[in-house]
């Protein structure tokens, strides 16, 4: 079974600082790669582990982007792909679905692309469908559980107020959430193996893409302005005390409301 | 091209979703400052108490897309209806709920269309310039982004529910119904197995009088059964902020805040949330917030009515002792 996965390289916290124009200050921020891209690269693995197969890693990004591919050849993963040219930057879902589907055409015929369902920075969840888009597959989101069965993936996921089984023909693309699995750790084999495989890295002219099409300039929507949220203070009573004490005024708090 | 504002009035075993007069309350005053018509969208069927209740909250029209390959959901099917309506009406904005089969669509139809999308937007405004802003949060809601779509049309957005309130029109009129013979086919790659409707004994998070959510303060997996048992014996809901539904311990439909869901409780009651601007914009509408925390100069304290100092694994426990 041939497997992408799609990974991205997030702020390694949630704490962003505006400089005084308001744009956000990008140097000296620890990067990570975005939590439920684990998962999603655990899924592409155990696939492979039970059927055999590669399980190709592809991110988007500057050069230090490379970081996050590395994570994913210590986990065990193939081969990697670093998507980086100038010509990339600013790009919105559109423009970034666009360059991460001519990667996936010029890796050849696949079975499965793998997305984690959002990013921790931006949290749109648009890129894998848009991508999917672009692909002309079948489209499966937020996926909770996935077996595979013949040439058709089974998965089960929380759909419109409840839940949904479906089957899905492969080729296909998925989006998965953080239940889906436990992602296992680098292990010191995978990292020495993963240090021999190098990394490949495509640019514009390596893809075949269209420059109009790619980041700001392809890209429809942008930021026009950042601001920072404001909150909405309340007159706080502050109770301290023994646990006894406190539990005592958050019960008699449920009893005035008459919930106990 | 129209001035019209859409809204994907999204239907579930055909009755409308609530998040849809909320929508179009908000599609109702932006028509105000840009004219054009208020068109609600369905896919599939619509029955007179469906364009009722949309007439009551402000439509203009109701397009209904007819094709028998609606007549149950698929990613692509749906994105490919919608695509064909949007190319035929050329509408100016086009609000989409952020639910599950919104957040699939939504981008399809807008990559189809090679225009933007905003996902989850908190404010819909038309800023000092007359451009069409969506308010939207980043990097866990620490910084609220104003996002616009600068050429391309329609622009799009996604909106999760209870971010608008919903409000009927004053003065009762019918929208004009346009049945539209839609262009799309059935996906022969996607076939659904099994649907399986949630317990209705189990309230909605978003429609949950009585909240009790944790977060990144809770030591270990362990502790929610205690804290699952005190929301059962006051009748709350559970639910988390984003830590806990990123790790695993709680599903996503559990999760508050920008990126997960809106509350307007009676009484919602934080443990162990240190409280992000993205969870508080999530629940601070609510009437009375009490919260948990060891450390009483956490942002969630000062928009708490009551704020509690306390380690909760001492706490709780002795709650529970007195809730016999």
């Amino acid at each position: 079974m041939n497997i992408i996965v799609f990974i991205k390289q997030v702020p390694d916290s949630d704490e962003v600082k505006l400089d005084e124009n308001g744009n956000l200050i990008r140097n000296g921020v620890r990067t990570a790669i975005n939590s439920v891209d684990k998962n999603a690269l655990e899924l592409g693995l155990s696939l492979r582990d039970h059927v055999g197969g590669k399980v190709t890693a592809v991110t988007m990004g500057p050069p230090q982007a490379k970081d996050v591919l590395k994570r994913a050849l210590f986990m065990g993963c193939d081969e990697a792909v670093l998507l980086s040219d100038r010509a990339f930057g600013g790009a919105d879902t559109l423009a970034t679905g666009y360059v991460l589907s001519m990667a996936a055409k010029k890796l050849g015929s696949f079975d499965l692309a793998i997305f984690g369902n959002k990013a921790s920075d931006a949290e749109t969840a648009q890129t894998g469908p848009v991508t999917a888009g672009f692909l002309g597959l079948p489209l499966v989101t937020s996926v909770e559980s996935l077996e595979l069965e013949g040439r058709s993936i089974i998965c089960l996921r929380s759909f419109t107020g409840g839940t949904e089984t479906s089957r899905t023909e492969l080729p296909a693309v998925v989006t998965v959430t953080p239940t889906i699995n436990t992602p296992r750790f680098m292990t010191p084999a995978n990292v020495i193996e993963g240090l021999k495989k190098g990394i490949t890295v495509w640019n514009l002219a390596d893809l075949g893409c269209d420059e109009a099409r790619c980041g700001i300039k392809g890209s429809p929507s942008r930021t026009k302005r950042v601001t920072a949220p404001q909150v909405k203070e309340v007159d706080s009573t502050v109770i301290r005390g023994s646990s006894d004490e406190t539990a005592d005024v958050l019960a008699g708090l449920l009893a005035d409301m008459h919930l106990i | 091209m129209s001035n019209d504002i859409w809204v994907f009035a999204e239907t579930n075993n055909g009755k409308l979703c609530d998040i849809v007069p909320e929508l179009l309350t908000k599609g109702r005053h932006l028509k105000a400052h840009k004219g054009g018509e208020l068109v609600a969208v369905v896919l599939g069927a619509a029955d007179e108490a469906v364009i009722n209740e949309l007439s009551e909250y402000g439509a203009d029209k109701v397009i209904i897309g007819e094709n028998a390959a609606l007549s149950s959901y698929s990613a692509r099917t749906y994105a490919q209806a919608m695509t064909d309506l949007v190319k035929k009406y050329e509408p100016e904005i086009f609000i989409i709920p952020a639910t599950g089969i919104g957040r699939e669509i939504a981008p399809l139809t807008m990559q189809a269309l090679g225009t933007g999308l905003t996902a989850d937007a908190l404010d819909l405004i038309f800023d000092e310039d007359g451009d069409f802003i969506q308010v939207t949060a980043g990097f866990g809601g620490n910084i609220l982004a104003h996002i616009c779509i600068g050429e391309k049309r329609p622009q799009m957005v996604t909106v999760c529910a209870k971010v608008f309130d919903a409000e009927p029109v004053g003065t009762p009129h019918t929208a004009n119904v346009v049945r539209d013979a839609v262009k799309c086919e059935k996906d022969p790659a996607y076939e659904l197995i099994k649907a399986v409707a949630a317990e209705t004994a189990h309230t909605q998070l978003k429609d949950a009088k009585i909240v009790v959510a944790c977060g990144r303060g809770i030591k270990k997996k362990d502790d929610l059964d205690m804290i699952a048992d005190f929301a059962s014996r006051i009748g709350a809901t559970l639910a988390c902020s984003r830590p806990l539904s990123d790790c695993g311990w709680m599903r996503h439909e559990s999760q508050l805040g920008q990126s997960g869901c809106t509350v307007k409780a009676e009484l919602i009651i934080n443990i162990g949330i240190s409280g992000s601007a993205q969870y508080l914009a999530g629940m601070q509408n609510s009437k009375c917030i009490v919260s948990i925390n060891t450390n009483d100069s956490a942002p969630i304290m000062a928009v708490s009515n009551y704020a509690i100092v306390a380690d909760y694994r001492q706490f709780i426990p002795a709650l529970l002792k007195k809730l016999h």
